[in-house]
């Protein structure tokens, strides 16, 4: 449910601390590391979004992108693209914004105990996958969990997102795979589109999740390629993103079919999208 | 139920606009449409408003908000209305209105604060009006229970009921009316005939891709004006504004057959045609509303296919569509 009573009211959040994620001059990516000013934190489960406005200029969804275990702040990870995020990206720390939420659905953690992990994110898309990753890595859920495999792609070597974490990942047993579209001189990970790496990667199918999310072209052959090495659809996660005004199923504009991305989704298993028109 | 002579109803809302405002069909020259009126003034006829009376529950722009600098607040500013003569089709659809706003995971406060404020007089229909298909959806244009006081319209006087708690205080404002009881209510009558509609355990994927929707809509000019006179559409946006300094942020009516209205930031658009816009309209209003409320969200007023300028037909495609269905 939402953190106020009427789901359309936020609340006041300061800009503790801008990040940025990406150094290419035509992709800006910052993540904000937000807390409310009243001090109350915001409970949430990966997967989830908020909606983010500046009074004036207007209001977007987007996807959590820290822990859901770290109850002093939470991060929103934003692309510079339209008119909100043209302004949100002129923002300085200790500036203001309000948000409302947290909105939609939650990937099913407990479901996937047990199992192998497997994320792979194009670009931004490891954004909203980053809280499930970091709530599996944590000591208190780590052991859940078996192999945690990431293939991670990014058009070049400088715009991978959360570069600054995957050494600590890695220690926690995470095995962290980078790719870029075009080789590099100095670049010493893998070259190339994640559809075709991942065949060169080892799964155990009979006990593997994977979480896709990036570009549609990306999840699309990504999905052919692992379906192909023999994972069943109704193992593969991603989660969508839609032009979403309420968050709570009222404004009609983020429905697929007779689902609304904003309570039924964003997470979405394959099976169940193979099912709902191709409309997102 | 008893009988009240149309005068007497005249006071009743003379009596009920001392404290609420009155909103009623009134002609205006060219069509009828709802309005603020006075008692003396309000249409007690069988004519059909161009318009329905969603505005009085569902404003077209109405302010949800003010950012002060601390703290967004909420505006609970909702004048208490009385809205006379809504038809079946309309009662029909504020009950659609009323699922989607009210159920599911989240209600809507601002839209619960006008359905609290609100008392609503209905009318049943006299006769059909060229366009109006109520009857072939299984609705009866005489009656719906989705008011506070429902009439029957029998010449000189109207035949009274009251629906609700609300509609009973309301008739007790006055000697005349106060003795009007609820003992015969009716139900709606389900009219003979094949019915337009889809059944609910259609998938959503089966209409999808077989219909060819871009026969069907191919004069479409995309001006959304079916959507904004229906009394069952209720997509928004928002919009925010500055004002003497501070920023309010208001609830505008939307409409799925604009191109922009699903335009991500990226470019990127999942209705990008406008027979796929017009697809999500026919479909939301007949099967995905009805799959998630259980009502179908069109209730045959026949307002959006009198006054298309290019003479779309809903009634056609949606027949149209249950060929495919079958």
């Amino acid at each position: 449910m939402s953190n106020t009573e009427n789901p359309y009211v936020p609340l006041k959040a300061r800009i503790q601390k801008i990040i940025q994620e990406t150094s290419s001059p035509d992709l800006d990516v910052k993540t904000y590391r937000l807390s409310f000013e009243d001090g109350r934190s915001l409970e949430f489960m990966p997967g989830q979004f908020v909606e983010f406005s500046v009074p004036g200029i207007g209001e977007c969804p987007f996807g959590f992108a820290s822990s859901p275990l770290t109850k002093d702040y939470f991060e929103i990870t934003i692309k510079r693209t339209g008119k909100v995020t043209d302004k949100i990206h002129t923002l300085k720390e200790g500036d203001f914004v309000w948000i409302r939420g947290p909105f939609g659905n939650t990937f099913p953690v407990e479901k996937f105990e047990g199992s192998d992990l497997l994320f792979v994110a194009g670009g931004l898309g490891l954004a909203p996958l980053r809280p499930f990753i970091l709530y599996a890595l944590d000591d208190t859920n780590r052991k859940k969990y078996g192999k945690i495999d990431m293939l991670l792609a990014a058009r070049t070597s400088s715009d991978h997102c959360f570069a600054y974490e995957y050494d600590e990942w890695r220690a926690k047993g995470a095995s962290v795979n980078l790719t870029i579209d075009n080789p590099e001189p100095a670049w010493k990970g893998l070259v190339g589109f994640p559809h075709n790496l991942i065949k060169d990667m080892e799964f155990d199918f009979s006990k593997l999740y994977a979480f896709l999310c990036g570009p549609p072209i990306m999840i699309k052959f990504v999905q052919g390629s692992l379906k192909e090495m023999g994972m069943p659809i109704d193992r593969l996660y991603t989660t969508l993103e839609m032009r979403m005004t309420c968050g709570v199923g009222k404004c009609g504009k983020c429905n697929i079919g007779r689902q609304y991305v904003c309570v039924d989704g964003p997470v979405f298993c394959m099976a169940e999208l193979a099912e709902m028109p191709t409309e997102y | 139920m008893a009988d009240i002579k149309k005068e007497t109803m005249r006071k009743l809302l003379a009596k009920l606009a001392e404290s609420m405002t009155l909103v009623g069909p009134s002609d205006n020259g060219k069509v009828v449409e709802y309005k603020k009126t006075d008692a003396d003034s309000v249409l007690m006829d069988d004519r059909i408003s161009y318009k329905s009376p969603k505005e009085f529950y569902f404003p077209q722009t109405e302010k949800l908000l003010t950012f002060s600098r601390d703290e967004a607040v909420e505006n609970t500013d909702v004048p208490p209305t009385v809205i006379f003569g809504a038809k079946p089709c309309d009662l029909e659809a504020l009950r659609v209105m009323n699922a989607v706003f009210m159920e599911g995971r989240y209600a809507d406060p601002f839209f619960d604060r006008h359905m609290s404020q609100n008392l609503i007089i209905g009318v049943g229909c006299l006769k059909k009006k060229p366009g109006c298909f109520c009857d072939e959806l299984g609705l009866d244009m005489e009656f719906s229970d989705f008011c506070d006081i429902m009439l029957t319209d029998t010449g000189d006087t109207y035949k009274v009921e009251h629906l609700s708690e609300k509609g009973e205080k309301a008739l007790a404002q006055l000697p005349e009316t106060a003795k009007v009881t609820c003992a015969n209510k009716r139900t709606a009558k389900k009219p003979d005939g094949d019915v337009i509609g889809l059944s609910a355990d259609i998938e959503d994927i089966t209409l999808f891709d077989s219909v060819n929707w871009s026969d069907l809509t191919a004069t479409c000019q995309g001006c959304g004006m079916c959507t904004y006179i229906c009394p069952t559409c209720h997509c928004f946006e928002f919009k925010d504004v500055s004002k003497d300094g501070c920023v309010e942020r208001y609830r505008c009516w939307d409409s799925c057959i604009y191109p922009k209205f699903t335009l991500h930031a990226s470019g990127h658009n999942p209705r990008a045609s406008r027979a796929d816009r017009y697809r999500q309209r026919v479909l939301h209003k007949y099967l995905y509303v009805k799959k998630n409320t259980g009502h179908a969200a069109c209730t045959g007023c026949g307002r959006c296919l009198r006054s298309c300028p290019v003479g779309v037909n809903i009634k056609t495609v949606a027949k149209a569509v249950m060929e495919v269905a079958k």
